[in-house]
């Protein structure tokens, strides 16, 4: 009887147990739509100027993670782009039949400022012909690491610093003569006009969580509680940080209810601690009832979820492990939509972009090659990712579409770039 | 026969017991009966006796009180297996604070460079390397017992392995490591401060296992405090 029984689950674990080879769904130009794009023309611009703006409006097309632009043959939508005067207007037909408008968009004759038009107009495009906005307007933050060599040894400092998605406008956004990290924006409601960040600063010794704006140099501290504090996140909506601290003597994931105003709201709330382990990189689901980190309170660290504690609410920590087939799991990074969680793998000896789909509960490697990829974040899209190498000479940052397998690296230049993290659409939190 | 062997020893355990306790409550009792009318005797001559009323919740409950909300105790697990011990309250270089920032803190020089060398790990462990180094900690106790207004950072440092986020995190536990012995060595926590920088600031740029060794760290930097 035994042994029937024993034959039976060894039969069971032999259907069951079998690793699924993984398709990758990315690549080819079968997923997206062709785009028919008509050349910008104007009295009111040079030739070469307006060229630079077509080139613009074409790689943001391009990299919108459902369009292309198709010079010849047949397309999907046709953009006939018009410039009256300064202002840039298009008509949008689809397969010949539907016709929407778009504009007019003032253009300036500055391209830094004609840079986030377009960006803009590539956008409500993107909108009109997949559904959903477009990423083309959205920033990057991320740190830049320097080394100097001192007789002593090394001398690091770090600062926090902004891009555009397509590498472009790269402007250093901190000024503390620190070591700064880890930076993440704040979610805005469309009426804030004073944007702020949060980053993680070692100018008193100890790292500490700072509030940044883009109008001021130097950030403020921003949650009391005593010991290192580390790998900030914030809720979809901005009403709860998670990050790290070691304030009861272990690296333990912490939650601060967070007000509107920038403030956090009551003490933090200790979330989750496990003997003889490390909690790392948490990020909220955007809901904001769960949250996902790092433990490797079974031995290698793996991504687990639990539920997002509150103040009065009473309620144990149960974690649970989502990454079964590597392991060693980090970065997680929840996409906004809710579905997907990207984060870092090792495998075969090299850490690569992961995305684990919480719909089909299946693990999908995005990204290939000899680097180390780590710290994914989404786009508000939930669609494109960026991510930075860490490389035996350099670090910097790149950026992927699930439906596009080509990487595009958008920086360059000295200095280790990392930590990079997507502006969130503005919007009603 | 047995039993009131049994029920006699018990008794006599009871009564032993119990005048010890009375015995002990008694001088306790003497001996704060005595403070009290030392410290009155003092106030009829006007001296200071350094006492004040406590005007806050925090000063009653002393500088460990929780500023957050913690887990509780059943699902802490089982803490003897990992003690941990508090950050101390004071922030290095906070408003307010008594401590300087790390600006002031030194790379020991001198006769404590030795005694403050750099302590190794194994990988991906928060262990020390060898018995030699658990005697470099149990030292750098005897000095800090010896030199009651040193205050030490403790600085955790990890190799380019693991992922950069996950090292932030883990050099906070090798950091703690570290902390843990000397308090167990009767060192005051309040006078030692924990750093992660993770994998960000490597001793030395390279790639192999000897440089890896060489960066799995933690290093200390200290400050006399003047004057206390």
């Amino acid at each position: 009887m035994k042994r029937s029984l024993l034959f039976f689950l060894l039969f069971l674990s032999f259907l069951y147990g079998e690793e699924k080879e993984m398709i990758i769904p990315l690549s080819t130009k079968n997923f997206l739509s062709s785009v028919s794009l008509s050349p910008f023309t104007s009295s009111s611009f040079s030739n070469d100027y307006l060229e630079d703006l077509h080139h613009v409006l074409v790689f943001d097309i391009n990299n919108n993670g459902s369009c292309y632009v198709e010079k010849k043959g047949a397309y999907d939508f046709k953009v006939d782009t018009d410039i009256s005067g300064k202002d840039l207007s298009a008509t949008i037909s689809f397969r010949g039949k539907t016709t929407k408008t778009l504009g007019p968009y003032s253009l300036s004759g500055n391209l830094v400022a004609d840079r986030r038009v377009i960006h803009a107009f590539a956008d409500d495009l993107t909108q009109i012909m997949t559904g959903e906005r477009g990423i083309a307007s959205q920033k990057i933050l991320y740190s830049i690491q320097f080394p100097r060599k001192t007789p002593e040894g090394y001398e690091y400092k770090s600062e926090i610093w902004e891009i555009d998605y397509d590498g472009e406008n790269k402007r250093q956004v901190t000024h503390e003569n620190s070591y700064c990290i880890t930076p993440v924006y704040l979610p805005m409601s469309s009426s804030f006009t004073d944007s702020k960040f949060l980053y993680v600063n070692y100018i008193k010794g100890q790292p500490k969580i700072y509030l940044g704006s883009f109008e001021m140099e130097h950030g403020v501290p921003i949650i009391s509680l005593r010991g290192n504090q580390l790998l900030p996140t914030v809720s979809k909506r901005g009403d709860m940080i998670a990050f790290i601290s070691d304030a009861s003597g272990r690296a333990d994931l912490f939650v601060q209810p967070f007000s509107q105003s920038h403030r956090p709201l009551g003490k933090p709330i200790q979330a989750f601690s496990y003997p003889r382990s490390v909690q790392a990189s948490p990020t909220f689901r955007p809901d904001g009832k769960k949250i996902a980190f790092v433990s490797d309170k079974n031995g290698t660290p793996q991504i687990f979820i639990i539920d997002t504690p509150s103040p009065g609410k009473d309620s144990k920590p149960h974690p649970f492990c989502i990454t079964k087939k590597y392991r060693h799991n980090t970065c997680p990074s929840w996409s906004p939509d809710g579905t997907k969680l990207a984060y870092s793998a090792m495998i075969d000896g090299t850490r690569q972009i992961m995305v684990y789909d919480f719909l089909t509960k299946e693990e999908i490697q995005l990204t290939s090659g000899s680097s180390h990829k780590e710290n994914p974040t989404w786009a508000p899209n939930s669609l494109h990712l960026v991510y930075n190498t860490v490389d035996l000479s350099s670090s910097e940052l790149f950026i992927v579409n699930l439906k596009q397998k080509e990487v595009m690296q958008i920086t360059t230049g000295p200095g280790k770039k990392h930590y990079p993290a997507w502006e969130p659409t503005r919007g009603p939190l | 026969m047995k039993k009131r062997t049994w029920a006699i020893a018990l008794s006599a355990i009871a009564f032993l017991t119990g005048c010890q306790n009375n015995s002990n409550t008694v001088w306790e009792d003497t001996k704060t009966m005595g403070r009290y009318l030392h410290r009155q005797g003092q106030l009829l001559w006007k001296k200071d006796v350094d006492s004040k009323m406590i005007e806050s919740e925090e000063e009653f409950l002393g500088p460990q009180e929780e500023e957050f909300i913690p887990l509780k105790d059943e699902d802490l697990k089982t803490q003897f297996a990992d003690h941990s011990i508090p950050q101390p309250k004071e922030v290095p270089g906070a408003i307010g604070s008594s401590i300087p920032g790390i600006e002031q803190f030194i790379k020991p020089s001198s006769h404590l460079a030795d005694l403050f060398r750099n302590l190794y790990f194994n990988t991906d462990e928060h262990t020390l390397k060898d018995k030699e180094a658990y005697g470099n900690v149990a030292a750098i106790a005897e000095h800090m017992k010896k030199h009651e207004n040193l205050y030490i950072f403790v600085a955790g440092h990890c190799d380019e392995r693991a992922s950069e986020a996950y090292n932030l995190a883990l050099g906070t536990r090798r950091a703690n490591t570290i902390r843990n012995l000397l308090v167990k060595r009767g060192v005051n926590p309040n006078r030692i401060y924990t750093i992660s920088f993770g994998k960000e600031m490597p001793a030395e740029l390279g790639h192999t296992a000897e440089i890896w060794a060489k960066n799995r760290r933690v290093e200390f930097k200290i400050f006399e405090k003047k004057g206390s």
